[in-house]
């Protein structure tokens, strides 16, 4: 579309489709990696007492597998097609940020690569599940540095994965075109804002529980070697995201199979206004379940029949949008296409794990399953067969949109085929091993064991071959396959309304319009009066390349290289974190520049709903402090329950005031709240225009946040000479944990106070700072909150 | 005179010789709710299959009237349905959780036995340590009476047979696990977890105990032979020890 170098088309895109390109490749790059494990591993099981890997080996490939599919390779698939068509489905000409949705794509980019590399660090990557069960992740059990890079990687993606979740919301939510309701979204774009949902608040917590394992086995504090915390901590803290996590792989695939069935059928989704609504309660019932993966450790009975009923309920939407999708068929014309013929498949493995998740919840049942291969069969048919299978059924459905070529329909028939048979001989066996644990890496011939195993293997082998015919028949149509038309199945979302592919603004005729009757589109000067010119130059249309000039960066880029090189850097030696570190730098200087030509103006024109009166700047940042309650309210959490179990388990927590210094800590807060008051007074100065109040005020703040930070040092030095250090005991670790992260989160507004009072420097104006200070102020009154929670806890409890 | 060891009499689910009470218990509960799914499952699928041929799209047929097109998906559906679904499904649920609760019950609280033998397992990286309440101790075997129904409540060094394990570990996270009683709990460090059998048949179970948690590279040599004897003899190994 625009002739660019394809070097800088690639590197330095920040249009979304491009982006939805890039994690299209790297995704199914990772899948092929994570396959291979997997086949290595199958081998190695393949038959009794084999020695095809040795024991170390297959736990580090396990758990390498576990996590590149579930983390690099599923949800960025889903990521991938959310970018290139989610704007477009809802009418827009591209994200709310386009500069952060590629800092998104490159930086999950560098933590993938980062994950891999761990896998050549000395004593190889993590070993320990992707569960990552405490003790066994902690240095005395797992010394080896991967191990920690791995915890990094994980880190850096999760930072990826949740500055895209705050973008697309914005986007979803604030860039509609004119008469796209929220009702009127396809499933698949609902489908991504419940998944993005989940993804903003379980994540963070994930991102608590790697701090506390990354300070267990970098600074040495006691989360996870310690009876109070150890390793019930761990499960509470990483299975709270982590069935949330399991449904953040489900819903993309799943979503996309109801729009294709209703697409393939050629009649309405029955009961989309239902639908909804169970993917919504299915979501909020994800975050009361955890507990299900933990029914053996020996918790109370009542909490386990409680987890036993939540886990029981949360079948119940998915069991009505199943049925919601079958009767969709009724009355249809339904046409088998590979996309179709994907999305039955996918719907009939979700019935199967669907069923045999009903068995899991049962705490007494689960005393023969947990830890087998029949929870192996289970997840796999969900995730695998209802996750995978759905988005290999929107990438053969959207692939003539993509490419504008039409893939070969005969092979893909025969891949589903063998997809299905390969499928099934793998996961189905696996059920009937629920006597055999799984992740071990062998087993003695006497245990009757091997001909099943031998089954699943070349079961396994039969579904990683008949991705090739995949890849060989999209890669070759891509170049050669027939021309395809701008919309070959009759879809409903706006996508199939537009020529394949789309063009770089998407909607050449104008800004598209919905209403009951279709979509027509109005030329962009009669839709808004030329207001948008006047928004930062976009215009819907982009005739010729008048703004793809503006469509580019290079600092994403180097901001994810930066932070790669820099993580890696802390375990590996100090000149690449040197390095890593001055590129980011460079790169946040450069960034700055940017921002302030302000490329981001990319205004809505059309459906608010319900975030009308929010800028899209406000709304991302209440967004990301959405995330920020997960994060902290998870930590609060850990402090809660190393303080309920200490008790229990014989270890007297400090009594208030004999190790904390309470007027000092009383002092500091009132330092703190001061600053948000005058950091009131600067909106208040910004909104009256008053330049010299404003910069007072700003200065003001940030010597009062600087002046916290010293205090605070002064206080940990001190704690650390009365012998109260990190690994003091549990108590200690968790104060500077939270004190830590809190602080954290101070210098980095002090950073970006910095900026702005440069900014308002250089402008000797309030206009250009104004909605700046507004933003910050937002983020500001979120870190002094979070130490009105602190405070007390810490020094007063 | 040992059995046959019990992996040459497991078969496929629902297959297994009772070997305990649990175990009974556990297959009996499993049938349930594999009926249960069978049925619905079965329903759902025959439904689907159904639909996908009767609905096929016929030579030369016609789209429906309200088929989607771009921009327009027609509004349809009756809500009342997944009210329906929902209640069926309740009920269901009602009559599977109540089983589940009363084996759940059964497992997780041991028998006010006074002839119960009590013994502390210990998880290690890699093996099982299992000590008795005279102090003798064993690894990578575990020895445990039969069931005894003669036995006179509170007479010393008559074993009635009920086991009652308090699991706990030395080092990182494991799960204890006899797979053919269907008895499980996790072995975890700082904690004492019950878990508690009777054995229905003596004889020698080779590699019958394993770990059910990654425990680093030993995992899956984690193992303990089970060896069921008569009261009497396992009395007579009891004592022969101190
Ligand atoms: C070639 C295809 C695949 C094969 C042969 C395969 C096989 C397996 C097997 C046998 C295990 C259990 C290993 C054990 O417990 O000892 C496993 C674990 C796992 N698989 Fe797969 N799998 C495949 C594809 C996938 C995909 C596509 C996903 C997800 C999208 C996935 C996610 C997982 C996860 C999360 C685990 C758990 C890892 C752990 O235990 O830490 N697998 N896989
Ligand atoms: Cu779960
Ligand atoms: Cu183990």
């Amino acid at each position: 579309m625009v002739d660019w170098h394809p070097l800088k088309r690639w590197l330095f895109t920040t249009n979304h489709k491009d982006v939805g390109i890039l994690y299209l490749f790297t995704s199914l790059y990772f899948f092929v990696a994570a396959g291979l494990l997997a086949l290595t591993f199958r081998t190695q099981l393949a038959l009794p007492s084999n020695t095809f890997l040795q024991p170390d080996e297959y736990n580090q490939a396990v758990t390498t597998h576990g996590l590149l599919m579930l983390l690099w390779v599923l949800t960025p698939l889903g990521a991938a097609f959310a970018n290139y068509f989610v704007p477009i489905q809802i009418g827009a000409r591209d994200m709310a940020f386009p500069r952060l949705n590629a800092l998104s794509y490159w930086v999950y980019l560098s933590s993938g690569l980062l994950a891999l590399s761990s896998f050549f660090a000395s004593g190889g990557t993590a070993d320990w599940g992707w569960t990552t069960y405490a003790p066994l992740n902690t240095v005395e059990f797992s010394p080896q540095v991967g191990g920690s890079m791995m915890g990094l990687a994980l880190m850096l993606l999760m930072a990826s994965s949740i500055v895209s979740t705050v973008n697309f919301l914005v986007t979803i939510f604030r860039l509609r075109a004119p008469g796209m309701s929220l009702m009127r979204l396809p499933l698949f774009t609902w489908g991504w804002i419940f998944t993005s949902l989940l993804m903003l608040w379980a994540f963070p917590s994930f991102v608590s529980a790697l701090s506390l394992l990354i300070a267990d086995r970098a600074f040495g504090t006691v989360f996870f070697t310690s009876p109070q915390g150890g390793s019930l901590l761990w499960d509470h803290m990483f299975w709270f995201f982590g069935h949330p996590e399991v449904y953040v792989l489900l819903l993309p695939g799943f979503a996309i199979v109801g729009d294709l069935f209703s697409t393939f059928s050629r009649r309405p989704l029955y009961a989309k206004k239902i639908i909804i609504p169970c993917f919504a309660i299915a979501s909020i019932l994800s975050f009361t379940v955890w507990a299900h993966h933990m029914f053996m450790t020996g918790i109370s009975q009542s909490l386990l029949e409680a987890f036993n009923i939540t886990t029981e309920l949360i079948s119940i939407p998915f069991a009505i949008i199943v049925l919601a999708y079958i009767l969709t068929l009724r009355g249809g014309s339904i046409r088998f296409t590979t996309p179709m013929l994907f999305a039955v498949g996918s719907l009939g493995l979700f019935i199967i794990g669907g069923v045999t998740g009903v068995f899991n919840s049962s705490v007494a049942l689960d005393t023969a399953f947990r830890g087998t291969f029949w929870v192996v069969g289970h997840f796999h048919y969900t995730i695998v067969g209802g996750g995978l299978t759905g988005l290999f059924a929107g990438l053969y459905y959207w692939f003539p949109k993509i490419t504008g070529r039409m893939y070969n329909e005969r092979l893909g028939k025969i891949h589903f085929v063998i997809y299905m048979i390969g499928f099934n001989l793998l996961y189905f066996p696996m059920h009937l091993l629920y006597d055999m644990p799984r992740r071990i890496f062998t087993y003695d011939a006497s245990t009757g064991w091997g001909p099943l195993n031998l089954l699943i293997t070349i079961g396994g082998f039969t579904f990683g071959i008949s991705q090739l015919i995949m890849f060989a028949n999209l890669l070759w149509s891509a170049r050669r396959g027939p021309q395809a038309s701008q919309d070959p199945w009759g879809g409903y979302s706006l996508e199939w309304g537009v020529p394949s592919p789309p063009p770089e603004f998407n909607f050449p005729e104008g800004v598209p319009v919905v209403s009951a009757t279709g979509v027509t589109y109005r030329p962009v000067a009669a839709a808004n009066g030329g207001h948008a010119m006047a928004n930062g130059g976009h215009a819907y249309g982009g005739h010729g390349g008048e703004s793809s000039e503006e469509h580019w960066s290079r600092w994403p880029v180097v901001t994810a290289a930066g932070a790669g090189i820099a993580l890696w850097g802390v375990l590996m030696g100090l000149p690449a974190l040197i390095l890593g570190t001055v590129i980011l730098a460079v790169s946040f200087v450069g960034w700055g520049y940017e921002s302030l030509r302000g490329r981001e103006a990319i205004e809505a024109i059309g459906e608010k709903w319900p975030f009308d009166r929010l800028e899209n700047l406000s709304l991302g940042m209440w967004l990301f402090i959405f995330g920020e309650i997960a994060f902290f309210g998870t930590l609060f959490g850990a402090f809660v329950f190393l303080r309920m179990n200490s008790p229990l388990s014989g270890f007297a927590w400090p009594q208030p005031g004999s190790v904390h210094n309470i007027f000092f800590g009383g002092f500091n807060t009132i330092i703190l709240l001061t600053s948000g008051l005058t950091m009131v007074f600067a909106l208040m100065f910004a909104r009256q225009g008053s330049y010299r109040g404003l910069q007072g005020s700003l200065v003001a703040t940030f010597a009062l946040g600087a002046f916290f930070m010293v205090n605070k040092a002064f206080e940990w030095k001190e704690l650390f000479a009365s012998g109260f250090t990190f690994s003091t005991n549990p108590a200690s670790s968790i104060y500077y944990v939270l004190t830590g992260v809190h602080g954290a989160h101070v210098v980095a507004g002090l950073t970006a106070l910095t900026y702005l009072m440069v900014k308002a420097l250089k402008a000797r104006s309030t206009t250009e700072a104004g909605a700046s200070v507004e933003i910050f102020g937002i983020y500001w009154g979120m870190v002094d909150a979070v130490w009105v929670f602190l405070f007390p806890l810490l020094y007063l409890l | 005179m040992p059995l046959k060891p019990f992996y040459e009499e497991r078969g496929l689910p629902g297959l297994v010789p009772a070997l305990a009470p649990s175990a009974e218990q556990w297959q009996s509960l499993f049938t349930l709710y594999i009926i249960a799914a069978v049925i619905v499952a079965g329903a759902v699928f025959v439904m689907f299959f159904y639909f996908l041929a009767k609905y096929r799209k016929k030579p030369g047929a016609q789209d429906p009237k309200d088929a989607p097109r771009v921009g327009v998906m027609a509004d349809r559906g009756n809500p009342a349905l997944a009210a329906i679904l929902t209640a069926l499904l309740i009920s269901l649920f009602f009559g599977l959780t109540l089983n589940t609760f009363a084996l759940n019950a059964y497992l997780q609280n041991p028998p006010n036995d006074p002839n119960a033998l009590y013994v502390d397992v210990i998880g290690f990286q890699w093996g099982w340590r299992f000590v008795y309440p005279n102090a003798r101790e064993l690894i990578g075997e575990f020895r445990v009476p039969e069931i005894n129904r003669t036995c006179t409540p509170g007479v010393r060094g008559c074993w009635s047979g009920t086991v009652i394990l308090n699991i706990t570990s030395a080092d990182v996270f494991h799960s204890f696990g006899i797979p053919d009683f269907k008895i499980k709990r996790d072995a975890i460090p700082g904690r004492v977890n019950q878990a508690w059998f009777v054995a229905e048949q003596s004889g020698i179970f080779p590699e019958a105990i394993r770990c059910y948690e990654l425990c680093g590279t030993g995992h899956a040599l984690m193992m303990a032979d089970l060896i069921i004897q008569s009261p009497d003899s396992f009395h007579d190994w009891y004592l022969s020890g101190v």
